[in-house]
């Protein structure tokens, strides 16, 4: 009998261990990347993926592959399609609220806009078999993270930083007669 | 007499119990679903992984390390901030023929994809992948 109460000793004191730690773990509210794609047809694909910021802040640097180094990415000819997206980001972020680009064609209309902090990027199909609608909401403070490196880098992670920083934001719906992609952010660990 | 005998072993049986409980339990299952198909059913104390793989000759692992070496800090950094997250369903894809789930429950990242050809379970202590991931990372890579 007197050797019963060390024992339990040791098995409580074993608990309370395991206990401690995974409450230590669980104490800490963290902000979260979701991304929810839902295809309406019959073969009803669908998506989800949850990502804490904090893991991608973490993670990001670690990865050193082709252009992607210690969490920046480098852009030799800062050049996508033709289109020089480091000094367009740069002209957005020095510029007055108001709509930048607006180009309604027979295809599509697109219509770029800076407005109370944010950059918007709107395009809606307008051809016989698509009417799909892009929606793309960024927080500029999110764009000035990202440009915060060299001239030719973008800063992934002090993006993240910014991004994990700002309020919950919706930053891209895509809807067509089919499916629906959404990428958003906030302190939830679920993307229902 | 019997009591004075048995009380040390049993109360050593349950501290190893609690130890590998904490540890946790590398666990894999393939299940082929076709007639005379795999059925593979692997569960490992995790304690055990990062102590058997100092049974492994260096050379072969330092062979092994190669490829994975450029993710080893990857896997690390990945593993520790993931089991300080609460549980969470990371991916989940579905389309009509397979079903892949990636989820964080308590110290376990598992990982379960179901399709008609087969069904797979791996799970794993986050805290095991980090020691395998760190254990590799200092090995010097092989002359």
């Amino acid at each position: 009998m007197k050797r019963a109460f060390p024992l339990a000793l040791v098995l409580v004191a074993a608990a309370a261990a395991v206990v401690s730690t995974a409450s230590a773990q669980a104490a800490q509210p963290d902000r979260w990347l979701h991304v929810r794609v839902d295809n309406a047809d019959a073969k009803g694909e669908m998506v989800r993926v949850n990502v804490p910021l904090s893991l991608a802040e973490k993670v990001l640097p670690t990865i050193n592959n082709e252009r992607l180094r210690h969490g920046k990415v480098t852009m030799d000819q800062a050049n996508v399609h033709g289109v020089d997206l480091r000094a367009l980001l740069d002209a957005v972020r020095a510029a007055r609220d108001g709509e930048f680009v607006s180009v309604q064609g027979s295809g599509s209309d697109v219509h770029v806009a800076k407005e109370a902090g944010y950059l918007l990027v709107h395009v809606r199909e307008n051809k016989e078999t698509s009417h799909k609608r892009v929606e793309i909401r960024v927080p500029l403070t999110v764009v000035n993270a990202l440009l915060s490196a060299g001239n030719n880098e973008l800063d992934l992670v002090a993006a993240i930083r910014a991004l994990a920083a700002h309020a919950d934001t919706e930053l891209v719906t895509v809807k067509d007669a089919k499916s629906t992609v959404r990428i958003w952010v906030d302190s939830r660990n679920t993307a229902d | 007499m019997l009591a004075k005998v048995m009380l040390p072993v049993l109360g050593a049986a349950v501290l190893a119990a609690v130890y590998v409980i904490n540890e946790g339990a590398v666990r894999v299952a393939v299940d082929e679903q076709k007639p005379g198909g795999t059925h593979l059913h692997l569960l490992l104390p995790a304690a055990l992984v990062p102590a058997g793989m100092k049974l492994v000759p260096d050379e072969k692992l330092r062979e092994a390390t190669v490829q994975a070496r450029p993710w080893l800090p990857t896997i690390e950094a990945a593993s520790r901030e993931l089991a300080r997250l609460p549980d969470s369903d990371l991916v989940e894809v579905r389309d009509a023929r397979e079903h892949v789930r990636i989820a964080k429950r308590g110290a376990l990242l598992v990982i379960d994809v179901e399709s008609p050809q087969e069904t797979v379970h791996v799970s794993f202590p986050l805290r095991t992948a980090g020691e395998v991931a760190r254990q590799l990372e200092s090995l010097q890579p092989a002359s």
